[in-house]
């Protein structure tokens, strides 16, 4: 009697036991499964090609690999745009990796300063520091430097201050916890990123074969002097 | 002998007492012991058969999950694509939390500036606006009471670090700091 009564008790506890671990696997399985379900909702609901749109224009705001040529059509672009007359465009890219993918260090957002050198009116001058914010790839002016002495019949010299952004790609911050749709502050971001008027030739595309005097590319052919044409050829 | 029939049939009569109380205890011994396996048994059949429901249920909720699993990995293309895309635009917002459109102070400064005022020099930058340039005494005190006044929003204040009177002219030499 006193053996069975042990066996029960004992039987008793360790399948009170098994339930205990059960119902606590069960409810993160079940938390799991509605994270994942949530996931692959998110996920289905969003096309490919709409990724990959707001991608290009993400990318072309702000590249991902240092590009001299996107940097240098687009600051020709905008001064030609204003009517100015550039008289030096420079800037030093320093550093140029393709990425940090073999690298150890943290890619980051990274600052080229670059310097124009332009020559114009006042109003032109302003139009010109207006459309600055406004465009893509992000151009941000940090000082304006405007000279009326030396040059003649209402035209200013006036030197510009400005940095240029890239940024490799991080996935290190990337987590299963990471929410992957958009939030309605990244939305709202994204449709302002939209906004801006994409200036200059198409950033550096990966496998692209290289075409020497490609007209398309250069910024100072003749035949991409004209914004219309430049902002054609983005094709964005 | 009627006395000694009588006292046999007591003793028949006792005997029999005894017996059905025997009996009595041992229906109600059996009824315990019964009840007390159906007890076993229920409690032992609930344990055993919820901790089965909920193996079941394990079970079940674990291939759910491997499937959603194997269903993300087939999207895992389109996942790391938005990844990317949060990736650049958490940057781009970055740039935009530091930008300053210089636009606003120049447009300001310029909306202000009066007509005999000739600019010589201006330098902008986000913290800074300096002028130098030469005008009329009315014209320079125009423009300075343009900063004097209640501040307009775009500056906080404003410092008239030289008025120099010309030589040669009627005109004085400025330079005019605004502080953004």
């Amino acid at each position: 009697m006193g053996l069975i009564l042990l066996s029960t008790v004992s039987l008793l506890r360790s399948g009170w036991d098994r339930i205990g671990r059960l119902q606590e696997n069960n409810t993160k399985e079940e938390e799991k499964i509605a994270l994942l379900s949530a996931r692959v909702s998110q996920i289905e609901s969003m096309s490919i090609e709409e990724i990959e749109d707001r991608i290009r224009d993400a990318v072309f705001a702000l590249p991902r690999v240092k590009d001299p040529l996107l940097t240098l059509s687009s600051a020709k672009t905008l001064a030609l745009e204003s009517n100015l007359v550039i008289d030096e465009i420079n800037f030093s890219p320093g550093e140029i990796r393709k990425d940090y993918s073999d690298s150890k260090k943290i890619p980051k957002l990274e600052t080229i300063a670059i310097n124009f050198s332009l020559q114009g009116l006042a109003d032109d001058i302003f139009l010109f520091t207006q459309k600055a914010a406004k465009r893509s790839p992000l151009l941000s002016i940090t000082g304006v430097t405007l000279d009326y002495g030396t040059a003649e019949g209402g035209v200013v010299l006036a030197k510009f201050l400005a940095n240029t952004f890239f940024a490799p790609v991080d996935t290190t911050g990337f987590s299963e916890k990471t929410e992957i749709t958009l939030q309605a502050g990244e939305e709202a971001l994204y449709q302002r990123v939209k906004a801006l008027e994409k200036v200059g030739t198409s950033p550096i595309a990966e496998g692209v074969e290289f075409v020497a005097f490609d007209e398309e590319r250069d910024p100072f052919t003749s035949s991409s002097s004209t914004t219309e044409e430049v902002i054609l050829e983005t094709g964005l | 002998m009627a006395q000694k029939e009588n006292q046999e049939i007591n003793f028949l009569a006792s005997d029999q007492v005894g017996k059905m109380r025997a009996q009595e205890e041992l229906v109600s011994a059996a009824k315990k012991a019964g009840l007390i396996l159906l007890v076993w048994l229920l409690a032992l059949s609930a344990v055993l058969g919820y901790g089965l429901v909920l193996s079941n249920k394990n079970k079940s909720l674990k291939g759910e999950s491997v499937k959603l699993e194997q269903q993300l990995t087939q999207l895992n293309d389109k996942i790391t694509l938005v990844l990317i895309l949060k990736d650049r635009l958490g940057k781009i917002d970055q740039i935009f939390k530091n930008q300053n459109d210089l636009s606003e102070p120049l447009g300001n400064f310029f909306t202000s500036l009066p007509n005999g005022i000739a600019l010589t020099k201006v330098s902008l930058t986000s913290k800074t606006l300096d002028v130098t340039g030469t005008g009329d005494i009315l014209s320079i005190s125009y423009l300075t009471k343009a900063y004097t006044g209640r501040s307009q929003g775009w500056y906080q204040g404003a410092i008239l670090k030289s008025l120099v009177k010309n030589e040669k002219d009627v005109n004085f030499t400025f330079s005019l700091v605004v502080e953004l």
